[in-house]
């Protein structure tokens, strides 16, 4: 800033714009002196709106955003992250007034998109609260509030006793409800919300937990091959992971929903050799993809296994929706002739690199015969 | 025994290989002289250019050119990227054995058989699905087709059968020309295209042409004690994102070579691909 520059060597708004930058106003306006400059200037209205956005502790964006508005600055005086940042606060303030809506609901309300912006609204005390678009953790000790759900908003509950949310007046609007645990959730009072359980461990009865977590351990030295094989290839849709669903990206030209799955990481022995370095995907006509993006957006993964070059390792992966059904997960990469040799290599990476450096092999001269049957 | 390799460069001018690369074919070469016969290599014009360059042309029996003719098949490579083995395969007297540039073959093998493997696959895996994948433009898979045989590796393959062989080909190549993949789809899917006719199509036409396929071993045994075949294969992608290792890899395969081959050292610790591993000192 230039410190020979004041403020109050100028009398109007364009000679304010031109002389200082929305970095250099920002001060200003904290420390009271662009609102005494204004009230000076006979800009009555512009002054209480600053002092009011002050009070009310908006974000240095918000502010900026409004003094953009006060001065009329121009687009091409901000700098591209002033104007990105403008924007994405204009697009904010758009969807807070389109979902927030009038009502007689006198209480503290606030209008949140991410789980930072939801802590600082409930430390405010706000007690009607917009949750947009996200995905949120709501303190369930925290009583009163009502959660109001806009833009396909996720509420997660990890909370392995009995949940009532009734007892605590915690009141759910229009929300996606994950309970990661099956232990019963009480919400009479709220409505419109769509449970989505996210318990299961295993589809189906058998095997169970206990037995596929040994079958992981790997073969038992005196098991034969043969009944490894079949104890891996019976499991079959074990819950291995999950993932949130972003609508950014769904790609409608291709069909297709990538997402980044979140492993479950007693799986991480089958898995490791498997997913590292993979896109993940699954491929749906864009009105299966609003549809399951609008009812489920978090999904537990399934995954069949297995028996393949002595190890365990993953046949299938899917969605067990009730939107779809049962769903494919695709697993991409881009594959180059020099990376394969013609097999599809999902098991490891090679064998026998450790001949080359065996000098001292005993059988050099044995022939390896096959004979026809 | 005679043997093949392939390399298919598509004549494009960067072509390179890297250092792990040579190693590995170089050892392909020269223990399987060593210990089973002749092998000879079928390429294009730039992958000959490209070894004379490195005077590695010598490691062969003999160096072919026909793969130019591949530019006229109509196939996609970017697909069907292992194509041009079945194509080198075409043009070979037999008997013969097909191996990749990253196989070794450390000991004599004896064929009794009329066809042999490497190792059988899964046929559960997800990069072998079922008929309707498959999109084709004016070719209809035969109803006669086993989908329940599982398909076979190809890294290592011994013909000793015309019949099968004439079959195996002229079908490869009728699907090649006819495989018509959605524009969208890249990477694992068309991973099935690629191992259907290398692999599956190969077990399906095996048991249409009424011969069996020898396995000479199975995943297990070749993860593990074994002492008889080399196979680079996934390392290759692991060595790219990790030259360190990849460096080890390739004075690993020196060492070897000064051990298998004295003969061979002067030249290779002269030739500007592979004179730096050389150094032991």
């Amino acid at each position: 800033m230039d410190e020979s520059k004041s403020l109050f060597e100028f009398h109007s708004k364009r000679e304010v714009a031109e002389n200082f930058s929305l970095d250099e106003l920002l001060p200003f306006a904290r420390e009271n002196n662009l609102q005494e400059w204004l009230a000076e200037n006979f800009y009555s209205f512009e002054a209480r709106k600053v002092t009011s956005a002050i009070n009310n502790k908006l974000s240095d964006a918000e502010l900026k955003l409004l003094l953009c508005k006060i001065f009329d600055m121009p687009p091409e005086n901000l700098s591209a992250d002033e104007l990105a940042e403008i924007s994405e606060t204009v697009e904010k303030n758009h969807r807070r007034e389109l979902f927030m809506k009038k009502s007689s609901d006198d209480r503290k309300s606030a209008f949140v998109e991410t789980q930072g912006e939801l802590v600082r609204a409930l430390n405010s005390d706000a007690k009607l609260i917009y949750l947009c678009g996200g995905e949120f953790r709501i303190p369930l000790e925290r009583g009163g509030v009502t959660y109001i759900g806009c833009e396909n908003a996720i509420i997660d509950l990890d909370e392995e006793d009995f949940i009532d949310l009734d007892a605590s007046d915690i009141i759910l609007e229009d929300l996606q409800v994950y309970l990661r645990h099956s232990n019963g959730l009480r919400a009479d009072k709220s409505k419109d919300i769509k449970i989505l359980d996210g318990s299961k461990k295993i589809l189906g009865e058998r095997p169970t937990l206990k037995e596929i977590f040994d079958i992981l351990r790997g073969r038992k030295p005196f098991e034969p091959p043969e009944n490894f094989k079949t104890r891996s290839e019976n499991i079959r849709g074990a819950a291995v992971g999950l993932t949130l669903l972003e609508e950014k990206n769904y790609d409608f030209d291709a069909a297709q929903f990538d997402f980044r799955p979140q492993w479950d990481f007693e799986y991480i022995s089958a898995l490791k050799n498997f997913v590292v370095g993979k896109n993940f995907s699954v491929k749906l006509a864009p009105q299966d993809a609003e549809n399951l993006y609008g009812n489920e957006r978090k999904l537990q993964i399934f995954a069949d296994f297995t028996y393949h070059g002595g190890k365990l390792t993953i046949l299938n992966l899917y969605f067990d929706t009730k939107t779809l059904g049962r769903v494919e997960i695709e697993i991409t990469e881009k594959i180059s002739s020099a990376s394969f040799t013609g097999s599809s290599c999902m098991f490891g990476l090679g064998y026998g690199l450790d001949i080359i450096t065996a000098y001292d092999m005993r059988f050099e001269h044995e022939s390896i015969s096959h004979v026809a049957n | 025994m005679r043997a093949f390799h392939t390399l298919r460069t598509k004549n494009k001018s960067d072509f390179a290989l890297a250092d792990f690369e040579i190693f590995t074919l170089i050892l392909s070469a020269l223990e399987w002289q060593k210990h089973n016969g002749e092998i000879f290599l079928y390429t294009d014009t730039t992958g000959k250019n490209f070894l004379r360059e490195a005077e590695l042309l010598d490691l062969w029996d003999g160096v072919e050119t026909s793969l130019d003719e591949m530019d006229k098949l109509g196939m996609d490579e970017n697909i069907f990227w292992a194509g041009a083995k079945l194509f080198a395969l075409s043009k070979q007297p037999l008997p013969c054995v097909m191996i990749d540039l990253d196989f070794i073959v450390w000991r004599s093998l004896n064929f009794d058989c009329k066809l042999a493997v490497i190792h059988r696959e899964s046929k559960n895996l997800s990069c072998y699905p079922d008929k309707n994948y498959f999109r084709l433009k004016n070719f209809s898979l035969p109803e006669n087709l086993n989908w329940s045989l599982d398909p076979c590796n190809a890294a290592l393959v011994y013909f000793g059968d015309k019949n099968f062989v004439a079959r195996y080909v002229e079908f490869a190549f009728e699907f090649m020309r006819a495989a018509e993949p959605l524009a969208n789809q890249s990477g694992w899917d068309l991973l099935p295209y690629m191992v259907f006719v290398e692999q599956r199509w190969f077990a399906m036409c095996a048991e249409l042409c009424g011969v069996e396929v020898q396995s000479l071993s199975d995943l297990e045994e070749l993860f593990g004690e074994q002492k008889t075949f080399t196979h680079i294969w996934g390392y290759k992608k692991f060595f790219r994102e990790n030259p360190a290792t990849a460096e080890k890899f390739c004075r690993d395969c020196a060492g070897r070579i000064v051990h298998d081959f004295p003969q061979t050292v002067e030249k290779f610790s002269r030739l500007p691909l592979t004179k730096k591993y050389f150094s032991f000192s």
